[in-house]
């Protein structure tokens, strides 16, 4: 995980394939795509404002109490997330409620604002967090597409130990692709 | 960096955050007051069929007599809890003046995916065979009813229909209960 300012980080090193990162979210709200279009899009726009803030802070973030910091942006920026999907897009925001305001505690943006924010310009953090995001985004929609679409042969996809299994056999999927001769 | 200005820094990091989400709050309260009203009484319409109810004000609690403006009870909507299979199964269950099921719902359950879950509007329509049934059809058919069981789900269809049955014999022999809201004509 030298090299995270590059588009590995969206693929090779995605943070849920590659990491094991954000796995909560990722079996939890994936029952079907537009809940995981929801949450995706959610956590993808509090990572990426709250770390070029985090970046643009960075020497002002004081060096023995740096998660506080990180906290108080990132819950900032997941309550205002939170406040104006309740404003304008309320009917999402009854389905996805409860997980939409536990993107704060999301590992993948506290990681991020750990490992790269601190330490790197806005702009690379900016480039660096769209692609994490997107990869992100792509492993929700990932399983939520394989939940939603073999959940009406099989209701199991649909019930969290299908969350599990099919996420299991995505991660076996690309570890085999990655390992590949 | 000293423990003072550690602290100082922190200090007006939290009063910078408090103060934009007191910013944001205040642009978006009004309008999410607004969406909390438009969906509140969204269930009562679905258990009613009475699109007026959405304009209702008032509590939205169960138990709730709904008059019309002249004190005419016009529907009476409860909650009642039955045994399902995999669980408790709450439901709303909506009657009108004359003792008629206007609507039933399943509000929340555990009823097993793609078998009792039949129970849940968004499955299937099964539960709209309440609407408009009086006490005695409240029942299998096989029990001299007119209510088809769920196939493969004979307890959940049962712990509905018991429930439904129950909260409606209640409702027959109660006195007449005050208005809890008014319909605007």
């Amino acid at each position: 995980m030298s090299s995270m300012s590059d588009t590995t980080s969206a693929w090779r090193d995605n943070a849920v394939w590659h990491q094991l990162l954000g796995l909560c979210p990722l079996l939890a709200v994936t029952t079907n795509v537009s809940d995981a279009v929801a949450i995706g899009g959610a956590t993808f726009v509090v990572l990426v404002v709250s770390n070029v803030a985090i970046s643009a802070l960075r020497n002002f973030i004081p060096a023995a109490a740096p998660l506080p910091t990180y906290m108080l942006v990132i819950g900032l920026c997941t309550t205002i997330v939170v406040m104006l999907m309740q404003a304008y897009a309320f009917d999402v925001f009854q389905r996805v409620a409860l997980f939409l305001q536990i993107v704060v505690v999301n590992c993948v943006i506290l990681a991020h604002a750990d490992r790269v924010a601190r330490h790197q310009t806005i702009v690379k953090t900016l480039i660096d967090s769209v692609v994490t995001g997107a990869g992100f985004v792509t492993a929700l929609l990932l399983v939520g597409a394989t939940r939603q679409g073999v959940s009406y042969g099989l209701p199991l996809a649909s019930l969290p130990p299908g969350a599990f299994l099919i996420a299991a056999l995505l991660l076996a999927a690309k570890n085999a692709w990655a390992s590949r001769a | 960096m000293s423990i003072a200005a550690t602290a100082w820094r922190l200090g007006l990091a939290g009063a910078v955050v408090a103060a934009a989400l007191g910013g944001v709050d205040a642009l978006t309260r009004a309008r999410i007051q607004a969406n909390e009203q438009r969906v509140r009484f969204v269930p009562l319409v679905e258990v009613t069929g009475d699109a007026r109810l959405a304009n209702l004000r008032g509590s939205s609690a169960p138990p709730l007599t709904v008059c019309s403006v002249s004190g005419a009870p016009l529907y009476s909507v409860f909650v009642r809890s039955a045994r399902g299979y995999a669980g408790p199964i709450e439901l709303l269950i909506g009657v009108d003046a004359k003792n008629r099921l206007t609507g039933v719902r399943a509000i929340s359950h555990r009823e097993t995916a793609g078998i009792g879950d039949a129970i849940d509007t968004r499955k299937s329509l099964w539960i709209h065979a309440f609407d408009q049934r009086r006490l005695a059809d409240i029942a299998l058919i096989g029990d001299g009813g007119s209510i088809d069981a769920i196939s493969g789900a004979s307890v959940t269809s049962r712990a509905v229909i018991k429930g439904v049955h129950d909260a409606l014999e209640e409702a027959v022999g109660a006195p007449p209960r005050n208005c809890s809201n008014v319909v605007d004509e």
